[in-house]
């Protein structure tokens, strides 16, 4: 018996070691040396696993096709983002869940299954709340580390009070326990806004390098804006805080983590880095002094699983460690409406009139209300004083405004980050996705330019709108303007004693010119523009973007300009860096570096990535 | 083709892309994969239009889970795992078990020596139950770890190593069987 035993341990051990997954070999070659039959038996085992490696591999069918098509129809990718509403997104996160249950336990790699969102009804539910919030206020607790060397933490509270569509308002208290003597700025922000007025109090400083031992005496500086447009981009709005409909509800660039609790609520924990979550953390520095991060910063972020606030949030070194900034609902509530005081505001010493002055709906409305406003609402309409004529949509958090304005022909097509798109209706419109450089001001917007009409030959109107839905949408709402968008697209035009010039995208470029071999994922070649100046120095810009983005913090563009062989400086905070053979500076600030090669200026410049995938970039030129 | 060691990764940043619902990176990763995940399938399913579907039903499932792809598992393994588990969705589907061996029968072409050797072996891997089927292929067919595949399972290692020799010795009686052949093994 016992040898009987001794045989079917060994057997199974001689199975694995076929595959390299033995435990002893020396007690199984003892045992072996002594038994023909698991001799016998092994090189079976071993035939049988020969046998099956060496199996043909017969035809293959091709089934991309389907698959992609499956995956384009389920408005799975990236590139479809549908018209939604609450019962899609119900049935959505119902399939989502059987998928779910489907896929099972087996998925060793989830913390929690199953039953929990994906990205994508992350996403869908961010945009949905986004769409029904009506009020909101909370509370928060701050701990930021880094702000400056003599003062190691600081530690705020803030209060946030919002009322759709744009009613918003936030309160920073500085609670630090500041070191030594010196009278440190505290860092108190008091931001409101309205539907008419708009007013922010800061703190005025020095920059926190300066710090302590600044002369600039302690003061708070105070401004605000009257007769404000609604939805005006210039003021802050900073509403991700509320539900993130930018950082999260307008990209996919996320990682669902698990799920956990926060105020005792389930909640889901995601990462992304600070280039896309930019608009949430900016929320609460919408004035004062703070802290910076780069692009690469790892965020985390936990959202309340039933209204999607974000409920706690930190942003840490790229590579991790403690967090530099930590940010934590104390409180929140869902009130069926806030008191009209909350958003009330008296103007400041420093006031800026923006001119717009409120007029009905079928006053200014009737040839420029386009007719499918996506589901929002009439909202206010008015003209301004510069005679340009506005019309605005809500609904919840999300909106939409349109505005006609004149425009001078020379100004067209000088923006190197716009993408002409073709609309439904046959018309063309110049499409700029939400970008960091509008840091308050989280828009994407479409330019729609009317036939020019007989009348007036250099000067015709422009419309432009702007919202926060998500592309698909602002084209369909494009799409049904009453005027149809013509071209405006030069291929050459001056400026200020500059020629400029588009180069098509299948020319040859310039023999000076490089192109880079290899690009982050999804960024194609938008633009190449020539420029001339009167003595003749070439500048060749090369733009690359992410077609069809809802949010892009920024773009790439590579400058090249023969016959160049001094590097002016370009900022106070250059570091040298090797490259292609020769030193050039990196610039942290603009994300740019910069050399010159064998009398050729380069630049790559690519404001939303990391030092290293800049240069990378500029390794692959060719 | 089934070859010894691990099968090749996909490069990260293609992946990356995926997963950030990037359709033309997930297309390469659907054009690199789609072979592996077809004879996975069909040696789970042994029927074409089931892979066929087995294998559509896998990539739509792991583009829509890929944000939650971590890259601690190798990406093979995750995208086998699903596979496996919509093999076994479809099984319960369409309840087709028991009738895999006949449509097998019928399906393929009387074909030369070598290639009935390969279907003398599929048909015995076929007559396997699904739990020892699902490692030996993994294994012995892409050339899985014993650690992958227990992964891929949601089972011990311990487990996979026992069930992988059950089914190499089912496989050895089958096959000499087959073969006119009489083993003394019992």
């Amino acid at each position: 018996m016992r040898v009987r035993e001794r045989c079917d341990e060994v057997r199974q051990e001689l199975s694995a070691r076929l595959d390299g997954e033995a435990h002893d070999a020396r007690a199984l070659d003892e045992h072996l040396a002594e038994c023909e039959a698991c001799r016998t038996y092994g090189s079976e085992l071993a035939n049988v696993r020969r046998t099956l490696r060496a199996q043909p591999v017969g035809r293959v069918p091709d089934l991309s096709d389907s698959i992609l098509e499956r995956i384009r129809e389920e408005g799975l990718g990236r590139r479809r983002r549908d018209e939604w509403n609450t019962r899609l997104r119900i049935g959505a996160v119902a399939a989502a869940v059987v998928a779910l249950a489907l896929l099972g336990t087996s998925l060793p790699w989830v913390d929690n299954p199953p039953q929990r969102a994906a990205a994508s009804e992350i996403t869908q539910e961010v945009q949905g709340a986004a769409r029904t919030l009506t009020s909101y206020r909370a509370s928060f607790s701050i701990t930021e580390r880094g702000w400056n060397d003599a003062v190691p933490v600081r530690r705020f509270t803030a209060e946030i009070a919002y009322q759709a569509p744009e009613s918003f308002r936030l309160l920073v208290r500085d609670r630090t326990a500041y070191p030594g003597s010196y009278e440190w700025p505290r860092n108190n922000v008091d931001l409101t806004a309205g539907a008419r007025r708009w007013r922010i109090e800061e703190p005025m400083t020095c920059p926190t390098q300066a710090l302590p031992g600044c002369p600039l005496p302690q003061a708070t500086s105070a401004r605000s804006i009257v007769r404000r447009q609604p939805f005006d981009g210039i003021t802050a709005l900073p509403t991700d805080i509320v539900v993130p409909l930018e950082s999260i509800g307008g990209s996919s660039e996320f990682t669902v983590l698990g799920s956990s609790t926060a105020l005792g609520r389930p909640v889901e924990h995601l990462r992304t880095s600070y280039r896309y979550a930019a608009p949430l953390v900016a929320a609460l520095q919408a004035g004062g002094s703070w802290r910076r991060f780069g692009p690469s910063a790892r965020v985390d972020l936990w959202l309340d699983a039933v209204t999607t606030f974000p409920l706690r949030f930190t942003v840490r070194p790229a590579t991790g460690g403690t967090p530099l900034l930590s940010v934590a609902a104390t409180s929140f509530s869902q009130p069926s409406s806030l008191p009209r005081s909350t958003f009330r505001t008296q103007p400041a010493s420093v006031t800026v009139d923006r001119g717009f002055s409120a007029r009905r709906f079928s006053v200014v409305g009737p040839q420029l209300a386009p007719k499918y406003t996506a589901g929002l609402e009439p909202y206010r309409a008015g003209v301004t004083d510069e005679g340009g004529r506005l019309l605005s949509y809500a609904h919840g958090m999300t909106w939409l405004r349109v505005i006609e304005e004149p425009y001078e022909a020379s100004q067209v097509g000088l923006d190197l980050t716009v993408e002409e798109v073709r609309l439904e209706d046959g018309g063309t419109a110049y499409y700029a996705p939400a970008t960091l450089a509008l840091q308050q001001s989280l828009r994407r917007r479409v330019d729609v330019y009317a036939p020019s009409s007989s009348s007036s030959s250099s000067s015709s109107s422009k419309v432009r709108i702007e919202t926060n839905l998500p592309r698909s949408e602002l084209l369909k709402v494009a799409a049904s303007l009453p005027i149809e968008g013509r071209r405006v697209s030069q291929r050459q035009y001056r400026s200020d004693g500059l020629t400029f010039r588009r180069l098509a995208p299948s020319s040859s470029l310039p023999s000076f010119a490089r192109s880079p071999v290899s690009l982050p994922p999804g960024y194609e070649p938008t633009e190449a523009l020539l420029t001339t100046t009167p003595t003749g120095t070439r500048t060749l810009t090369l733009a690359y973007r992410r077609p069809e983005a809802d949010f892009d913090p920024a773009g790439i563009r590579i400058t090249q300009s023969p016959r160049t062989d001094i590097l002016p400086p370009s900022s106070e905070n250059m570091e040298p860096v090797a490259l292609r053979g020769t030193t050039a500076r990196w610039s942290r600030e603009r994300s740019e570096v910069e050399w010159i090669e064998r009398g050729v200026y380069r630049a790559v410049a690519a404001p939303s990535f990391s030092r290293a995938a800049v240069m990378r970039i500029a390794q692959g030129l060719r | 083709m089934p070859t010894e060691g691990a099968m090749e990764e996909p490069d990260p940043q293609v992946v990356g892309a995926a997963r950030r619902g990037d359709i033309h990176a997930f297309e390469i990763l659907v054009r690199r994969y789609q072979g592996d995940v077809w004879r996975l399938a069909l040696h789970l399913m042994h029927d074409d239009s089931l892979a066929d579907d087995v294998t559509q039903e896998a990539f739509v499932r792991a583009f829509r889970f890929l944000p939650r792809y971590r890259g601690d598992a190798k990406f093979s393994t995750w995208l086998f795992t699903i596979a496996r588990n919509c093999a076994n969705d479809e099984l319960r589907r369409s309840g087709r078990r028991r009738n895999l061996r006949v449509r097998l029968d019928q399906e393929r072409p009387r074909t030369p020596a070598d290639e009935s050797v390969a279907l003398e072996v599929r048909e015995a891997v076929t007559a396997l139950p699904m739990d020892l089927r699902e490692p030996v292929v993994l294994i012995d067919m892409f050339g899985a770890s014993y650690a992958e595949v227990a992964r891929i399972l949601g089972t011990p290692v311990g487990t996979v190593k026992s069930r992988v020799h059950r089914a190499r010795a089912t496989l050895a009686r089958s096959l000499l069987t087959q073969r006119g052949e009489r083993t003394g093994e019992g």
